[in-house]
């Protein structure tokens, strides 16, 4: 254990929770090995890791990987109506401010970082939705029906964490207790970190692999080419007349599923890793997500984000990859565009931040994925006293990486041509952590399960050079590189099995 | 205090910030969200109008409070801001041949005291699709800046209303920080 009652005692009046853990070694070197035992234990799950680029665009993985089980609280909204979950019970109400009840349940649990724990520690994890706007601007009318029930946030409090430290070889096992009746708390958390070790040493047994991933129809299109070619033109007409800028559309592949996401999620892993990787299952809702953008990383009062836009395949060897960088560089619709979102994140960022603090840095900065390069810049700004992650969040949902500019008047243009929510598609993925960072990606490059549905949209940014035929085939496209991902994981079935 | 409208666009904080960083008295509200009556209790030093998509004449009550104040609060109109004070005074607005939504373009301008110490030219951010034709700028005013042909800045020949088709607040902009101080020296002629 970390630390001594006497030790602990000092944070007790300042911070209703503190972390204890203890770090035990490990040849485990990926959160899918973790998850594939702890989901014996609960169906609730959140993994999150991200990659970096290495020398010579190479992609590395970061120090830490975070899994979460078993959350001790539930906070999700559909519409107006909360409902939060403890363990076996849970309660519903109306209320005109969800996010201010969020907000005070997020202050109810604070707990400080402390020396030798990686950043996120603890904390709500899950998914802030693409119509989440409506909640926060009720000038902004969307039209499209929740049909599905879809919600507009929902978050799981992991209070117990387990963190891979690759660089380390060991396992963090992480669990924030009440800072009244330490002493006992102190007890009870060394019998729950006892426990997490003992499920994460403890093998898979045959049946206790994840239920294999079965299509059980053929995918078909949300829109077919027809539709989406008028939804094109019609967002067209609207940036003709300067309603609008840009305008995000989407259009994407629905199949009836069963089983788990979670060999995709691993073989997104293996094939693809993106810059932000994630995996969750809340129960009702599975998702496999590789998101090449951040949507906003909140540490240490500093605010940051990095916009991409403008974007092309790798070349097959250094000096095409080189060539391929300098053309992007000078592709000058590309950039215009990738302008606009440099503009809107700093404008999103100046509502937060200090006066004057807001900056743009590495500006159109070549960033390399495994199988595509884009343009992109960060934006930072320091945090002002009197906000929060919340505050952070609110400003800059939904991305304008799945919106358009100007954002309020887009998404109601979206609302109007695409006519049903987005789902998951769009929603802002991380956490906020107990200590008040927060670190969340764009839902995009992403798979989803629901109702037994599984559903992989995806879209582009419509300006007025867009041309229907070329922005129906892109979203095909896009969308096709997931789903050769899926039906590979469908038919790998059980054989993963004593990973 | 100086008072920004928001014209339902992605740049009022940007604009927030660039005129905060030289006077935090600042506020923001949105065009619909004040009535002149409102704006008169403020009792703002200064009134900035923000760019936006909708037509000048569906500005919220942008309009009006041009009408309203001009000649009695120093009014900056930017992008949109800037054509609805040229609607104010019967300038009408027409659509572009081709939109520029995040072009960098150079400006080239002429005395003002919005541009007071600047260079002859600087670059500057554009984002619109609709601008108003030379033939169209009211009489009242004079054109102090051009971007190409095109008319990119104008001033009121006695009074300080001044409008800019780019966008100071850019990061694609130059001088964004001599320009809105130059405007927060300006006060109502006597």
């Amino acid at each position: 254990m970390n630390a001594s009652v006497a030790e602990l005692k000092q944070y007790a009046g300042t911070c209703p929770l503190v972390p204890v853990y203890r770090a035990v070694k490990t040849d485990m070197r990926s959160p899918v090995d973790l998850v594939r035992r702890l989901r014996r234990y609960s169906s609730k799950l959140f993994v999150l890791e991200h990659t970096g680029s290495g020398e010579g665009g190479d992609v590395v993985w970061d120090r830490y990987a975070y899994v979460g089980c078993a959350p001790s609280l539930e906070i999700s909204c559909v519409d107006h109506r909360i409902t939060v979950t403890t363990g076996q019970s849970s309660f519903s109400f109306e209320t005109e401010d969800p996010a201010g009840y969020l907000r005070s349940v997020i202050r109810q649990n604070r707990a400080p970082s402390l020396p030798g724990l990686p950043p996120f520690f603890g904390g709500f994890a899950g998914y802030f939705s693409y119509e989440y706007i409506h909640l926060r601007e009720p000038s902004c009318r969307l039209s499209a029906e929740n049909t599905d029930g879809c919600s507009d946030f929902h978050l799981m409090l992991f209070d117990r964490l387990c963190v891979l430290d690759r660089q380390e070889g060991e396992l963090c096992l992480i669990c924030n207790i009440a800072t009244n009746r330490l002493e006992d708390n102190l007890r009870e958390a060394e019998k729950h970190l006892e426990e997490m070790e003992r499920i994460l040493s403890c093998p898979l047994e045959a049946g206790e692999a994840p239920p294999p991933l079965e299509l059980l129809s053929q995918f078909s299109s949300i829109y077919p080419r027809e539709v989406y070619c008028r939804m094109v033109e019609t967002a067209r007409r609207h940036i003709r007349t300067g309603e609008v800028a840009q305008i995000v559309l989407t259009n994407g592949q629905r199949a009836r599923a069963r089983g788990s996401l979670l060999g995709t999620f691993d073989l997104l892993r293996q094939t693809d890793p993106t810059r932000c990787m994630c995996y969750f299952s809340t129960g009702d809702v599975e998702a496999a997500i590789s998101s090449p953008e951040p949507i906003v990383r909140l540490r240490n009062g500093i605010v940051m984000t990095e916009r991409l836009a403008g974007s092309c395949a790798r070349g097959e060897n250094p000096q095409e990859d080189r060539a391929r960088a300098e053309a992007l560089l000078h592709d000058s619709k590309a950039i215009d565009e990738h302008n606009m979102l440099v503009d809107d994140s700093r404008n999103e960022f100046g509502l937060v931040s200090k006066l004057g603090s807001v900056q743009v840095r590495d500006y159109l900065n070549v960033v390399r994925c495994s199988r595509v390069m884009h343009l992109g810049s960060t934006i930072t700004g320091e945090l002002r006293e009197d906000m929060d992650a919340l505050d952070v969040i609110n400003a800059v949902m939904p991305s304008g990486a799945v919106s358009g500019a100007p954002k309020l008047r887009a998404c109601e243009v979206i609302s109007e041509l695409e006519q049903e929510r987005r789902g998951i598609y769009g929603s802002a993925v991380g956490y906020i952590g107990l200590d008040g960072d927060a670190d969340f990606s764009v839902f995009i490059h992403s798979a989803y399960m629901q109702n037994g549905v599984l559903t992989v949209r995806a879209g582009g940014g419509i300006v007025i050079d867009s041309t229907a035929e070329e922005e129906y085939r892109e979203a095909m496209v896009k969308t096709e590189a997931m789903l050769s991902t899926i039906r590979l994981a469908a038919k790998e079935k059980q054989d993963d099995f004593n990973h | 205090m100086i008072l920004i409208i928001d014209n339902y666009d992605g740049c009022a904080n940007n604009i927030y910030q660039l005129a905060g960083q030289l006077n935090p008295d600042v506020q923001v509200v949105r065009n619909d969200g004040v009535a002149v009556g409102d704006v008169e209790r403020m009792a703002p030093s200064h009134l900035i109008l923000s760019g936006g998509s909708a037509a000048p004449e569906r500005a919220g009550n942008s309009l009006e409070l041009v009408r309203s104040f001009a000649g009695r609060v120093p009014i900056l109109g930017i992008c949109l801001g800037y054509r609805i004070i040229c609607a104010a005074y019967g300038g009408k607005s027409v659509q572009m041949a081709e939109i520029r939504q995040g072009k960098r373009e150079l400006v080239h301008i002429a005395p003002s005291p919005l541009f007071h110490g600047l260079p002859d030219s600087f670059y500057a951010g554009f984002y619109h699709a609709e601008t108003v034709p030379e033939e169209n700028i009211p009489a009242e005013f004079s054109i102090i800046a051009r971007s190409g042909k095109d008319v990119a800045g104008i001033a009121h020949r006695t009074q300080a209303i001044f409008g800019l088709q780019f966008h100071p607040e850019s990061f694609l902009s130059e001088y964004g920080k001599e320009i809105m101080s130059n405007f927060l020296r300006t006060a109502p002629a006597e």
